[in-house]
């Protein structure tokens, strides 16, 4: 007997030892000690602070830039939705207004993924005279099958003295099994 | 051996274990809803959306205050508002956030709907339990209706369960666990609190029988496989507690060889068959154990018992050897954690989680913790798992991501300033062009003969006059009537006019009943008219009301703009101090953290040093003396 038959017990009495330890850290771990007392720290406090101050400063640029670039009676506003997305996979966008290319987007998954959850992307702000006006936009990515994918769609739009926007919307037609590109003109 | 007993052994692997087993039964949350929408109701809602999806909450707040300041949100749904106090708690406002759920949860506003209501409730509830108040969040917890989804649900349920379990309470839990859907994980941590909280309370066979339930599972994924290896390493150690090694090994046995668990597995495994007598399965654990790549307490301790085990079974040579590698392995630690420290005094430490993160917005604290250098993950991965470390580190982050915003904005302004001048360059250009007062002159002139004419019009209607709106033919026919009327009156007592006079009366007759009989048609026409030149003379009266305000308003508006321009200059250049100042000290938290973390890992290591330098120095002394004694 290489072990003293004491050492056993020496070894019981560890276990036990380390069975309470082991479930007293769990315990404190997983289930939150009262303690109404308790409030951030300080610092927690002023970084919640900066955070609240720097937000709202930068709400006041946005508007200070919208208000001084964009005045609503030129403003135009141009997003892009997607819905399940399973029909095309958006690669890039090309968005023309008038035949003149105004912004090309190419996106990452974890944007794909924001636009497939519901998420709608502000494309492009810019400034439009009155009257009426050309909007174009070429979606290249893959489609069905998996085989590349381009299509275009255009829209003859009224530009009033208000602010426009416009929506362009990609959709499953799972009747044709194929997708479908929309512009619509928010009212 | 008299100096290196097992009692002072055994609290060293009770210290050892309980210090890498210490774990947090709670899977990561998302803090607002995130489900797919549907349906999209305003196009503001769904930017801030986009940007919430990529975990930019900074700019998702953003877009959402931006949209309240102009009105473009539905605010009768009031989704939005209460995606705007999800977004405070995901970004650390809570006190914003409280503020925003409190309005939305004010008995006065009853027009917030039910699935609001419960997820405010849901917010504030896990807002409080997160942060310790287990009161306010269970009265919020339990408010909630049944509009909630079932992942948010089973969250809730497994809140409340930890809350019972606080309370001492796990034996009212089940009722809660039985609702709580089975395909969550929240049901699996649930049921693994509550099942080592009656291990914790003595009552061991209540507890294995919900741990063995989990312990026994097929795990499908990642999370459900740690909690499946904890909760056989709890009944394990659970059963040998109880001294009920053969049960234990089953128990051990069951935890994967790849997992978290894997040193806290072997260690203990290696006690059970050591209860067992079976020396060399008990070897086999803690030698498996000490060959692991990546150093854990757990680690460290299998250095030192292996040689403890070899001198037990009378092989004091292997025991010798195996103190030469413990001494060996921990002078090397010790060398390289050093060097960490040194990184961490010198500022390295802190600009290599800097140069991972450069500032972007989303990057999850977890992916930098991880790209710090791999010296540094092995030796102070549970300073790097810490909630605590996680929270200074995306606070770090957050900070630096917004002096990068306040750079962006401090480049822009010059911009702003520039647009401004030319827009007012341009303008002054313009009215120097232009004589305003003219055109306002002109404009009055108008607008006098408009109303001129609507009063003819108003009299025309009063009187019934229909000559009024005879035709130009007709107003000479008119005129040539009232000629030759005032001939024959002039005439008058004249013989032979009888026939020119019944000719007048005749003529006069037919152009009165004319004027008459089509002077209702005429004067609907004419109203008609009055219609479309009122219209026309409102967007007249626009156009001049907003020339006058662009003559009255424009120079001041670009005064204001200035004026607003230089206020927001004044707080950026203020709030950028402050940034400069909070980095700098969070910097400085997190070295600290480290460094507490680091010089703990030495003090171990150190201590280990010294019981393996004393052991094998008691050994070499007893393998020498009794020959030195035969000499």
């Amino acid at each position: 007997m290489l072990i003293p038959i004491r050492k056993k017990s020496v070894i019981t009495t560890c276990a036990i030892i380390l069975f309470s330890l082991f479930f007293t850290q769990n315990i404190n771990a997983e289930t939150a000690s009262e303690d109404p007392g308790s409030s951030a720290p300080q610092i927690n406090r002023n970084i919640q602070d900066l955070k609240n101050k720097i937000l709202e400063l930068n709400k006041d640029l946005f508007v200070l830039q919208e208000e001084l670039l964009f005045s609503a009676n030129t403003q135009v506003n141009v997003f892009l939705s997607t819905d399940a997305g399973n029909l095309f996979k958006l690669d890039s966008v090309q968005l023309k207004i008038d035949d003149k290319v105004v912004s090309n987007y190419l996106y990452t998954e974890r944007e794909l993924n924001a636009l497939k959850r519901g998420g709608v992307q502000g494309l492009y702000t810019g400034n439009m005279s009155a009257g009426e006006h050309e909007i174009t936009a070429l979606m290249t990515g893959v489609g069905p099958n998996q085989q590349d994918y381009k299509r275009g769609v255009s829209q003859k739009i009224n530009k009033t003295d208000e602010a426009l926007y416009i929506e362009i919307k990609i959709l499953d037609n799972t009747s044709r099994e194929q997708p479908d590109f929309e512009l619509k003109v928010w009212e | 051996m008299a100096n290196f007993t097992p009692p002072r052994f055994c609290i060293l692997l009770v210290s050892v274990f309980s210090c890498c087993t210490t774990v947090i039964a709670e899977p990561d949350v998302n803090p607002v809803e995130t489900a797919k929408v549907d349906y999209v109701n305003n196009l503001a809602y769904g930017t801030s959306l986009y940007n919430f999806f990529q975990d930019k909450y900074f700019s998702a707040i953003t877009d959402l205050l931006v949209g309240k300041h102009y009105n473009r949100l539905n605010t009768e749904d009031k989704q939005a508002e209460l995606l705007l106090g999800g977004m405070y708690l995901s970004y650390g406002l809570p006190d914003k956030a409280s503020s925003i759920f409190a309005e939305l949860l004010d008995q006065t506003s009853i027009n917030t709907p039910a699935n609001v209501r419960d997820r405010a409730f849901f917010h504030l509830g896990r807002h409080y339990y997160e942060t310790n108040r287990l009161q306010p969040a269970e009265s919020n917890l339990v408010e909630i209706g049944d509009t909630l989804n079932s992942d948010y649900d089973a969250e809730r349920i497994y809140m409340l369960i930890n809350i019972m379990i606080s309370n001492s309470d796990p034996e009212n839990t089940h009722p809660l666990l039985d609702r709580s859907p089975d395909d969550s994980i929240w049901h699996y941590y649930a049921q693994y609190n509550i099942g080592t909280a009656y291990l914790r309370a003595g009552k061991f066979e209540e507890g294995s029988e919900l741990l063995d339930e989990i312990g026994s599972e097929i795990a499908t994924t990642s999370e459900l496989a740690i909690i499946k290896d904890k909760s056989n390493i709890a009944l394990a150690f659970g059963e040998l507690a109880r001294n009920n090694p053969l049960q234990a090994n089953d128990y051990f046995s069951r935890v994967r060889i790849d997992g978290s668990q894997t040193s806290n597995g072997l260690l203990g495994l290696g006690w059970s068959w050591y209860k067992q007598a079976h020396y060399s399965q008990a070897l086999s654990a803690w030698l498996t154990l000490s060959h692991q790549q990546i150093p854990s307490i757990a680690r460290q301790e299998s250095l030192i018992t292996i040689p403890y085990a070899y001198e037990n079974f009378g092989q004091p040579h292997l025991a010798l050897d195996a103190y030469d590698l413990a001494i060996t392995t921990y002078n090397q630690e010790l060398t390289e954690i050093r060097k960490i420290i040194d990184d961490i005094n010198s500022g390295k430490f802190v600009q290599s989680l800097k140069d991972v993160s450069m500032g972007t917005e989303s990057s999850n604290p977890s992916s930098v913790i991880g790209n710090v250098g791999v010296a540094s993950n092995k030796y102070l991965s549970p300073l790097f798992l810490s909630k605590d470390f996680h929270t200074a580190v995306k606070d770090l982050q957050e900070l630096t991501f917004l002096g990068y915003t306040l750079d962006h904005w401090e480049q822009d302004i010059p911009a702003l300033r520039l647009i401004l001048e030319e827009k007012r360059v341009t303008y002054n250009k313009e009215i120097a062009k232009q004589d305003h007062k003219k055109i306002i002159d002109s404009a009055r002139i108008y607008f006098n003969k408009r109303n001129q004419f609507a009063a003819m019009v108003r009299q025309i209607e009063q009187d019934d006059d229909a000559a009024a709106l005879a035709t130009d033919d007709e107003k000479l026919l008119l005129e040539k009537l009232s000629g030759i009327k005032k001939t024959l009156e002039d005439m008058a007592g004249h013989p032979d006019i009888s026939e020119q006079l019944e000719k007048f009366r005749l003529v006069n007759g037919i152009i009165s009943w004319k004027l008459n009989t089509d002077f209702p048609v005429r004067i609907w026409q004419t109203r008609k008219e009055m219609i479309e030149l009122n219209k026309t003379s409102e967007k007249f009266n626009q156009t001049i009301n907003s020339l006058s305000d662009i003559f009255k308003t424009r120079p001041v508006q670009y005064a204001d703009f200035l004026i607003k321009i230089k206020k927001l200059e004044g707080e950026l250049s203020q709030l950028r101090a402050d940034i400069d100042t909070s980095i700098k000290f969070q910097e400085k938290q997190i070295s600290a953290m480290s460094l507490t973390a680091a010089n703990q890992y030495v003090s171990k290591i150190d201590a280990y040093l010294d019981r393996a330098l004393y052991s094998r120095a008691r050994l070499y002394d007893a393998l020498t003396i009794p020959q030195a004694g035969s000499q």
